[in-house]
Order: C-alpha cells, then structure tokens, then sequence
C-alpha cells in the first residue's frame, strides 16, 4: 500500500488506536520514512508537553522596549551609530561649542547689589547659560539660576519653542556626561520657571538641555536636543 | 510537503515582515510585543541572568531594526530570524562573560543550565508553547488539554461540546503544523 496520510501518522505519534486501520499500522511499522515521520511527531508531542509545564514564556521589563526605542532614534538621527544607552550624553565638540560659547560672552552675574545683605529679601541670579543647539551653535533661549529667600529655580527662556507633535522637557545634564534629571516640561512660549535643588548644582548637574519629547510612556530623554548650554556663575 | 497552517496567520505574518523590511516603526513595536517574550526567555534560560537577557533581548531588537532591509519577507514569520539573532547574541554574552571571568563558577563546572548557546530543545519547547495559540480556537484549547493536561478525547470533546471526530481531528491536525513551524526554526541559520 501507499504511505498513509499525515493526519494517520498523527494519529500513530498520539498513541490513539482509533486514527489507523490495522492494515496502516502495520504498514508504519515496516516503512522507514513512516516510522521515521511518526517519531518526529512523538517528538514534538513530547516537546510541547515538556515546554509548557512551568515554563510559561515572560515578559521582559518595560525599561527593554525603551531602551530599544532610544536606540532606533539615535541611530536614524546620527545616521547609525552605536547603542545610546552605553553613550553618554556628551558628544565631543557640539556640547563644546556651546560650553565655549557661554563663557565666551560673559554671562556671568553676580546678583544684585543688595545680596550682600543677607536678611531681606532678594532676587539673585546665581548663574546664566545661553543655550544653543547642539549641531549649528545657533541661540535659541537662556536659562538662569535665581536665587529668592534661599530658594532657587531655574528660569528657562526658549525663542522658537518648536515641540513639534510633542512637548518640551527640561533636562540638567552632570558633567561625568552620563547621568541627568529632568526637571519637567517647558510651557509654549515665554519662560518656565523651575524649582531648583542647588545640590544639583554642586554635584555638576550644570548642563541645561532642552529636547523634543513625544506622547508616550517612556521617560528617558528621546536624544533630541532643541537647545543646551552649562551654566557659569 | 504543503504546510498546513492556515492561510490568515500566514498572511499577518508575511505582512509584518515586509512592513519591518520596508522600515516601517509600527512593526518593529508589533514584531517587538509579539515575540519579545519568546527572544526573552530563550536568553533567560540561557544565560541564567535577568539583567544579561534584558539587555540581549535589547541588542536583538536593535539589531533586528537595523538589520531590516536584509529581511526577506517571502520566508513568512520574522520568529526564526529573531531566533538566530538571539543565539548569536547569547554567544556574545557568554564569550563576554567567559572573558571577564565574572561568572567563575558556571565556566568551571559547565553544568547543562548554562550552555554557551541556547540549547536547540530549550529553544524548540520554548517556540512550541508560543506557537501553540496561533493555532486558534478551539484548535489550541484542544491540543492543550489532550497534549498537556492529558485527558483522553472524550473527555475533551465532552468538556469543549465537539463531536469526538472533531477532536481528534484539531489534535492531529495541530501536531502536523506545530511540526511544520518547527521546522522553520530548525532550517533557519541567519548570520547578523
């Protein structure tokens, strides 16, 4: 006789007597190619049965799909390069440019003259940063630290506050080039004034960045920077 | 011999592909929540580090991203490239670690848990068990509880309301395309 259907050899590899006519299972067990087939499915039988019990599949952590994201969008923007999350923020010569600039032009301010009073109250600015963006060097906004009855913030002025589909966070950079913090989003036109922890400042968070965010669950900086500058003062 | 799976499944599959290949970034967001946790768990398995499978599963989607232009959609599923990719990126790791002597005690005693590339059956199970819902209803339910839970057909066709023949025929049905994916994944070798 001819070679039994597949849905017979099934039958066979599950051990149900029910899926072959006496004549087939004989056939089976005389024919190599047959035999061969059926103990494939015995096989796989076996094999799904193993792989289910306790081992249901799991879901990676969501921090993976991000960093994946990062990735994709860095490298379509830098044309191809290497993983973002193992580069650090700080790109030889784009954040130079700007760090050059800033001192440059002579930001620095030292307050009012009043500061030297210590107990009334008053508006200083600690430290200025023109802000740049980081490929063409072109000025796109300021920030300032001020200081008000001990407490600072940060006061964030963006010209052409281009969001794009999307929204404007604020970032301070560290100096190590890795680490950052966000300290939120920046509202449409005019300037944003930010609560400021002037630790931040001491452990060399002094880099302001600026960038284009989209509507979605992930929180790490997209990588693409509207404007930055470090502040001096 | 023809595959059997049907015609549906075949033409999602076949789409995504050529969405993916074409640069598309909504596939790599669906191809990323279809079988992330395949590629996840082949690396945990493998590597016995949740850290290490985090950032192999990272490396196998980018990779895969910037490796889309080289997908040939006509070979149907992304899962068996994915695969290699991983298998590849397991390597890495295990040869990074091996390196780096971090994990001293796995490289001395090479006990079975923590082969140096994913071992072909963990890979072949793990694909099984996700390929199993593609199948469908009540095709998968059925195959689940003959092949899994162990009842006998009657008991299923009683429990599903199916006649008898109709339960037999899902579970040999479903073995012979379960066969036929796996084949895909054992042809496969992808160099990325």
């Amino acid at each position: 006789m001819t070679h039994p259907d597949p849905e017979v050899l099934a039958a066979v590899a599950l051990d149900d007597p029910t899926g072959s006519t006496a004549e087939q299972a004989g056939h089976v067990s005389g024919c190599a190619s047959c035999g061969a087939a059926v103990a494939q499915l015995r096989q796989v039988r076996d094999q799904l049965a193993a792989g289910a019990r306790g081992m249901p599949l799991e879901q990676p952590p969501t921090s993976v799909w991000a960093r994946v994201r990062e990735a994709q969008l860095a490298g379509e923007r830098r044309g191809g390069g290497s993983d973002r999350s193992r580069r650090p923020w700080l790109l030889a010569g784009s954040a130079a440019a700007a760090l050059a600039l800033g001192f440059g032009l002579g930001w620095v301010t030292r307050g009012s003259p009043s500061e030297s009073d210590p107990v009334s109250p008053v508006t200083a600015t600690v430290a200025r940063a023109r802000l740049d963006a980081p490929d063409s060097g072109a000025w796109q906004g300021s920030a300032e630290v001020v200081r008000e009855v001990g407490v600072d913030s940060l006061r964030v002025t963006v010209t052409a506050a281009d969001a794009g589909p999307g929204y404007l966070e604020v970032w301070l950079l560290n100096r190590d080039g890795h680490r950052m913090v966000s300290l939120g989003v920046l509202h449409p036109g005019g300037t944003t004034s930010f609560p400021l922890n002037a630790q931040l400042l001491d452990r060399g968070y002094v880099t302001v960045d600026v960038s284009r965010e989209a509507f979605d669950d992930l929180p790490d900086h997209s990588g693409d920077s509207l404007a930055r500058g470090t502040l001096a003062g | 011999m023809k595959s059997v799976l049907a015609l549906d499944e075949r033409d999602a599959d076949d789409d995504l592909a050529e969405r993916l290949a074409a640069g598309s970034s909504d596939a790599l967001a669906e191809a990323y929540e279809r079988w992330s946790p395949l590629v996840y768990t082949i690396a945990l398995r493998s590597l016995g580090s949740g850290p290490d499978a985090e950032d192999v599963t990272q490396q196998v989607f980018v990779s895969a991203w910037r490796g889309r232009r080289s997908i040939d959609p006509s070979r149907g599923s992304l899962a068996p490239w994915l695969i290699g990719i991983t298998r590849h990126r397991v390597a890495d790791t295990w040869a990074a670690r091996t390196r780096r002597k971090r994990d001293l005690e796995a490289v001395i005693s090479r006990d079975r848990s923590r082969e140096s590339v994913p071992d072909q059956d963990l890979v072949e199970r793990l694909y099984l068990a996700d390929m199993v819902d593609e199948l469908g209803e009540p095709r998968a339910s059925v195959l689940r509880l003959v092949v899994l839970a162990d009842r006998s057909h009657h008991d299923v066709a009683h429990t599903l309301g199916l006649p008898l023949g109709t339960v037999k025929s899902h579970v040999r049905r479903g073995l012979l395309q379960l066969r036929d994916r796996l084949r895909e994944v054992a042809d496969d070798s992808p160099r990325s």
